[in-house]
């Protein structure tokens, strides 16, 4: 196994390189400041930082150590909670003291290596981008009142101060000078550019068939982590990141979902992006979670794939040295089938960047807003031209085996004025075009129900008036 | 906060739980096989096979137990390990112990079981017509309803349910034990070291004196881990014992949520009667427990929910019955309310419908029935207080609550998308525990000769605060630094026969044998000023921020001086004291008595807003007022009300708990139950403490604080179908909590009805997306 930097020191591990950090750090590193509350990235207890140099700048993110296979993490600096301890306490640490933040302290550490992460790389410094970062991080105790005054304390004290520091290595310096970072983080930059610089993980190869291709691991790790640990891995990297050209979108299926997120052109091209994307899992998630991995999951309620659908992207294929392409809407075949043979990979997806007159609009409706998966999920692209419907796509999760592009609904609109008439018209279509289940969550009814209502909800920004007559 | 504070440990992730002690190396690790039926008669159990996989050490059946079979502190009706049958899905099989943790969970899919299955009962009602019952039905009797319905000018009856509930408590069951000499010592993360101990002793065959349980600090508890911890703690012995080596058995959380039981979920119907003018005159109640598989505390949270059955409202006329059911499901427990939410949420719907019916507002409703000081509970206790009228008063003043539903009002003119809705919560909670005999306690107090000090009592500290609170108590006493105290770990070596923490008694019981310690060792030193300065009345002698002083006059006397001083004239620095809560009886024949030290008071309001688009709600804001009498610490109490309210809103909205049609969890991650979150608590949440009723209450005339802010959450409910019914004023609203966004999106479009929704047919994939 490739070292890697924990908290201070390099260490080389001798165990499976599927075996996920959490189990290492706690178990044979005895550091058990990080806590196993869920083993499904969904309670934050056992959060570490992971700083990996990105055009030879460190970069911190916070992630959750339960589905991170230590292999993922060579070459990197992991920092758990005890890497941030010195003699006296933070005062970040402080601040959770004084305000009573912590009751049973189970998951105390992980709020604290979330909120270091926020130290690290808010830009806005307020409280709203604080609770951002800590979106993945469950209490049970506190009801979280405690804790938002703790980081409103942090706010107040070091907010203002710390948004002039945007590059990484004078915003580290700088929260070592105020005590929120321990000394040893100054000297990580170069100790990592020091070792000779090898891929993580293992590239793919040829004999790529024996292994199990990782993307970042945030589905894998659930389903299957006790079967991954024996297993050779491979490891996707995202070595093209996302390209512009002739207006034309290319993104890596090894992008993480966050930088898909905060990518300054998408978000020009949807203003609402960064607001729907916070939707999707929590930070800590998107990090790792990766564009090719949503779409490869298949999974009927996929977000990224819903939204990815409805605007038509098309998949790029490769086999060696073959590439083929196919519409992401012809791709998805029958539950967790899919059009694409076991010697293959997704390397791209892309789509042309919409012009004006356009609208898009994502939907998620779920039992809780933030960090859980949708009952039904919706997704609309819209052109009109001269009052009718140039273009549209619209994809619904949830209510199919897959995540489902509406053709028939989509093919009758085309063409259409936006009229309560061709609406109601294309939710009888939309009605036969679905097949929703009962399950945990919701029952067929409703989301028969929310499927038409997520139309509606789709098009309310742009023809309220329209909406409100119909079905409020 | 003191820097021997918990507080401090958990910021910098070194406070150790369970799973974070660092074990010995020999240990060996453990995991439960348990049943995949919800009812069946065992034909085989055959574990040769999985006895022969890498690293088992041994595995363990029912046969193996040397003593009693079975555990449970009410009736002790819970085999520790089933043999012929099994009566829910999670119910233990089989102990596998072996040299690694993944050895032996791998090792259960070796184990060959085979099951004839029998039919199972999962509703309570269905239960309850079969005859399964735990106990005979109760009924609580005040006045005469049938007399009273004639007088009745509005009469409404409906049926009310709410869900189970998941405790979650963020750190999962589990234990470690090891023998140390003769002794079997066992670290368990439990709410009753008392009760485990016991329960081991009974199983293993062996007395007491050979088993020291401790419980150093729990993840959070709630409940869950005041009888439920048992189970695990029991068997983790039984491996040690056997195998005289040290073993681990901590559940993951998806074995936690299939083997554990949940707040009992209830079927209620009810009926109500009001006069012209809006005075409550009878309410009648029947409530159906489902408590699934054994007994557990089930009879003493269904006693509760009678006490509740009423919540804060002076009704003449009462009759409530309640029953609890035995049904195919892991046992139900304990959790935060102890049956009291179950009650209360039925009352308030009964005065929700009421209200409707008669168009009347119900804030008005709910201010004019409220407790007054003449009240008598259906109990037969008095209130003696108008701590309800006080709560009630100062909530409408400081969130003027007037003003806000007429914005409110405006709002929902305006806006044909979003609506809003405000709702009230009245709360009076009892506190003691209803069992007589448990609300006692012990302290021991050791003062080293260096001024530090040690306490123990039979508190257990899991998040609550009650090791901040106890510090409080003797600091005070001493009026010493409270940097000089600290809190040991709970432990049946140092505190015998202590009851569990629970019932939001802690600090209250611990607290009270506690001071009584502290003084015990003041009054000893005091004579021992006296002695040497010859003054006749001790009493005139008192300790002062660290000093001794007579007669409000300093004497050069510091508490290090003066301790080291006794200490070298052989003065006994070390106390032992017990207490126990006075004044209490209560007769089950006639259900009349006072089962309560005193009571617990406070109002709740809520905002919501309501997508009458989607059914997806916000709640954007809440004010607590809350009766805390004299605060130990205001920040610990504090964190309780906001914390218990986050829980009680999460019971009333998200939190469900789906069981197929054969008993299984069907949300046992935490990908499928879901709790909420920070962006989920609305961003406004107030709280305003006030003493409604000193008189009465505990410890340094505090209050208990621990169990009745859950029931604040009771409100939105109420608050979000107002919000629904100012989208469709006549919506087919029904009672049935969680109100997910499902139901209310069913509400507000009228497309279907309750029984289409509680209709489940489930795909029980395992596969999460
Ligand atoms: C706590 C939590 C919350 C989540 N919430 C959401 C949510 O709200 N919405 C949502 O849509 N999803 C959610 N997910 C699911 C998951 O994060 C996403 O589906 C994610 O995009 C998967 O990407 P990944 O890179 O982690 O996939 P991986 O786990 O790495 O891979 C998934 C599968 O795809 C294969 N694979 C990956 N990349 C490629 C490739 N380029 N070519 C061929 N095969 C490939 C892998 O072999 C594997 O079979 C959540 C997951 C967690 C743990
Ligand atoms: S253990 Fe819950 S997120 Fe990792
Ligand atoms: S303090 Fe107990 S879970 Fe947060």
């Amino acid at each position: 196994m490739l070292p890697f930097i924990l908290n201070n020191r390099w260490v080389k591990p001798e165990s499976p390189e599927g075996t996920v950090l959490l189990d290492f750090i706690r178990t044979d590193q005895r550091l058990t400041g990080a806590k196993e509350g869920c083993r499904e990235g969904d309670c934050g207890a056992c959060m570490v930082l992971v700083g990996r140099l990105k055009h030879g700048q460190l970069h911190y993110t916070q992630n959750v150590s339960c589905l991170l296979p230590i292999a993922a993490v060579a070459h990197c600096h992991v920092v758990t909670i005890e890497g941030l301890n010195r003699q006296t306490l933070s005062p970040l640490q402080q601040f959770f003291v004084d305000e009573y933040a912590s009751q049973c302290g189970f998951c105390t550490p992980g709020f604290i290596i979330s909120l270091t992460a926020y130290l690290l790389n808010g830009t806005q410094m307020d409280d709203e981008e604080a609770l951002s970062y800590v979106d993945g991080n469950l209490c049970r105790c506190t009801g979280y009142s405690s804790i938002r005054r703790a980081l409103s304390k942090l706010n107040q004290t070091y907010g203002a101060e710390l948004i002039d520091y945007s590059v990484p290595a004078q915003r580290i310096r700088r929260l070592i000078e105020l005590n929120l970072l321990p000394d040893y983080f100054s000297y990580m930059e170069k100790q990592l550019q020091t070792p000779p610089r090898q891929p993580s993980g293992q590239p793919l190869t040829k004999d790529d068939g024996a292994r199990t291709i990782v993307a970042g691991g945030t589905d894998l790790f659930v389903q299957q982590a006790d079967d991954l640990r024996e297993h050779k891995l491979a490891f996707m990297q995202n070595t093209r990141g996302i390209v512009i050209e002739d207006n034309r979108c290319y993104v890596d299926a090894a992008f993480n979902v966050q930088e898909l997120q905060n990518h300054p052109q998408l978000q020009h091209h949807f203003p609402r992006m960064h607001q729907w994307f916070r939707l999707i899992a929590s930070m800590p998630v998107r990090h790792r979670a990766t564009v090719g991995g949503n779409i490869i999951n298949a999974s009927p309620i996929g977000d990224l794939s819903v939204w990815l659908l409805a605007l038509d992207v098309t998949v790029v294929l490769q086999n060696g040295r073959r590439t083929r392409e196919i519409p992401l809407k012809d791709f998805f075949v029958d539950y967790k089938t899919l059009a694409m043979t076991e010697d293959e990979t997704v390397q791209l997806v892309y789509f042309d960047l919409p012009r004006e007159n356009y609208f898009f609009h994502f939907e998620k409706v779920c039992k809780r807003t933030y960090l859980d998966i949708a009952s039904v999920n919706g997704a609309m692209f819209l052109r009109t031209r001269e009052e009718r419907i140039d273009t549209i796509h619209l994809a619904l999760g949830g209510v199919a085996p897959v995540p489902l592009y509406l053709k028939q609904t989509v093919h009758f609109l085309q063409g259409c004025p936006v009229t309560a008439d061709t609406i109601h018209e294309a939710l009888r279509i939309l009605e036969s075009e679905i097949q929703p289940i009962s399950d945990v969550r919701g029952s067929a009814d409703y989301k028969r129900l929310l499927a038409g209502r997520l139309l509606w909800a789709h098009l309310y920004p742009y023809y309220p008036d329209l909406v409100e007559k119909e079905v409020l | 906060m003191s820097p021997t504070a918990d507080h401090n440990l958990h910021v910098s992730g070194t406070a150790r739980f369970i799973d974070d002690i660092p074990v010995r190396r020999d240990t060996l690790y453990a995991a439960v096989l348990t049943s995949q039926k919800a009812h069946a008669r065992i034909t085989a159990l055959d574990t040769a096979a999985a006895g022969r996989q890498p690293g088992i050490v041994r595995i363990f059946t029912a046969g193996d137990i040397p003593g009693d079979k079975t555990i449970g502190n009410i009736f002790q009706d819970e085999p520790l390990l089933a043999s012929d049958e099994v009566v829910y899905r999670g119910e233990p099989l089989t102990l596998i112990v072996a040299e690694t943790m993944r050895a032996a969970r791998m090792a259960r899919k070796f184990i060959n079981v085979q099951y004839d299955e029998l039919p199972a009962v999962f509703d309570a009602r269905q239960a309850y017509d079969q005859g399964r019952l735990i106990a005979p039905p109760r009924t609580f009797v005040l006045g005469d309803v049938d007399k009273a319905w004639p007088q009745c000018d509005i009469i409404v009856q409906d049926r009310v349910e709410s869900g189970h509930q998941e405790h979650l408590y963020l750190e999962t069951q589990g234990a470690y034990a090891y023998m140390n000499d003769h002794l079997l010592k066992v670290i368990s993360s439990t709410q009753s070291p008392g009760a485990v101990q016991k329960m081991i002793a009974r199983i293993l065959n062996i007395p007491m004196h050979l088993i020291e349980v401790e419980a150093p600090r729990l993840g959070g508890a709630f409940g869950g881990k005041e009888e439920q911890a048992t189970n695990w703690a029991c068997l983790c012995a039984l491996a040690a014992y056997n195998l005289k080596r040290p073993v681990k058995l901590v559940l993951n959380r998806r074995e936690d949520m299939n083997y554990t039981g949940k707040r009992h979920a209830y079927t209620s119907d009810f009926k109500i009667g009001l006069n012209r003018d809006g005075k409550i005159l009878a309410y009648e109640v029947f409530m159906f427990q489902n408590a699934g598989a054994f007994a557990d505390l089930s009879t003493s949270i269904l006693e509760r929910s009678l006490f509740h059955a009423a919540n804060s409202y002076d009704i003449p006329n009462v009759k409530a019955t309640a029953v609890s059911c035995r049904t195919h499901l892991p046992p139900n427990t304990a959790f935060r309310g102890f049956g009291g939410p179950q009650a209360m949420f039925v009352i308030e719907a009964a005065l929700d419908k009421a209200c409707h019916a008669m168009a009347m507002d119900k804030l008005s409703i709910q201010g004019k029935n409220l407790l007054q000081s003449d009240s008598v509970f259906p109990y037969g206790m008095g209130a003696k207080s108008d701590g309800a009228r006080r709560c009630w008063q100062s909530a409408m003043d400081i969130y003027q609550t007037d003003s806000r539903q007429k914005a409110l009002t405006t709002f929902n003119r305006k806006n044909r998308r979003f609506k809003k809705g405000l709702a009230l919560m009245p709360i009076c909670f009892g506190i003691s525990f209803t069992s007589k005999f448990l609300n006692q306690a012990g302290a021991l107090v050791h003062v080293y000769n260096d001024g530090s000090v040690r306490i123990s009592t039979g508190a257990v500290e899991m998040g609550q605060g009650v090791n901040d609170k106890l510090r409080a108590v003797a600091a005070r006493v001493f009026s010493i630094d409270e940097e000089r105290i600290l809190l040991d770990t709970t432990s049946t070596a140092r505190v015998a026969n202590a009851s569990p923490t629970a019932a939001s008694t802690g600090s209250d019981l611990n607290g009270m044998a506690l001071k009584t310690a502290c003084e015990i060792i003041l009054s000893a030193l005091k004579q021992f000023v006296a002695r040497c300065h010859d003054i006749d009345d001790p009493e005139q002698i008192i300790l002062n921020n660290e000093t001794v002083q007579v007669n409000g006059q300093s004497i050069d006397l510091s508490w290090d001086k003066l301790i080291q001083e006794a200490y070298l004239e052989r003065v006994d620095l070390s106390a032992h004291a017990f207490y126990a809560t006075p004044h209490l009886f209560f007769d089950r024949q006639t259900e009349k008595g006072q089962p309560f030290a005193y009571h617990v008071y406070g109002t709740g309001v809520v905002e919501v807003t309501v997508d009458a688009l989607t059914g997806t709600y916000t709640i954007d804001r809440m004010g607590i007022v809350h009766d805390l009498g004299k605060s130990l610490h205001t920040q610990a109490d504090l964190g309780q009300v906001e914390g218990g309210v986050a829980q009680g809103l999460g019971w009333m909205t998200m939190e469900e708990i789906i069981y197929s049609d054969e008993g299984k969890n069907c949300t046992d991650t935490l990908s499928t139950y879901k709790i909420p979150d920070i962006q989920f608590m609305p961003d406004d949440l107030q709280v305003e403490f006030i003493e409604a009723s000193g008189r009465d209450s505990g410890l340094f005339h505090s209050k208990a604080v621990g169990e009745p802010p859950f029931m604040y959450g009771i409100g939105v409910y109420f608050a979000l179908l107002n919000a629904i019914r100012a989208f469709r004023p006549n919506a087919e609203t029904y009672y049935s909590a969680p109100l997910t966004p499902e139901k209310a999106l069913f509400m507000l479009t009228g497309q279907n009805n309750k029984q289409n929704v509680s209709e489940k047919k489930l795909t029980l994939e395992k596969k999460k997306y």
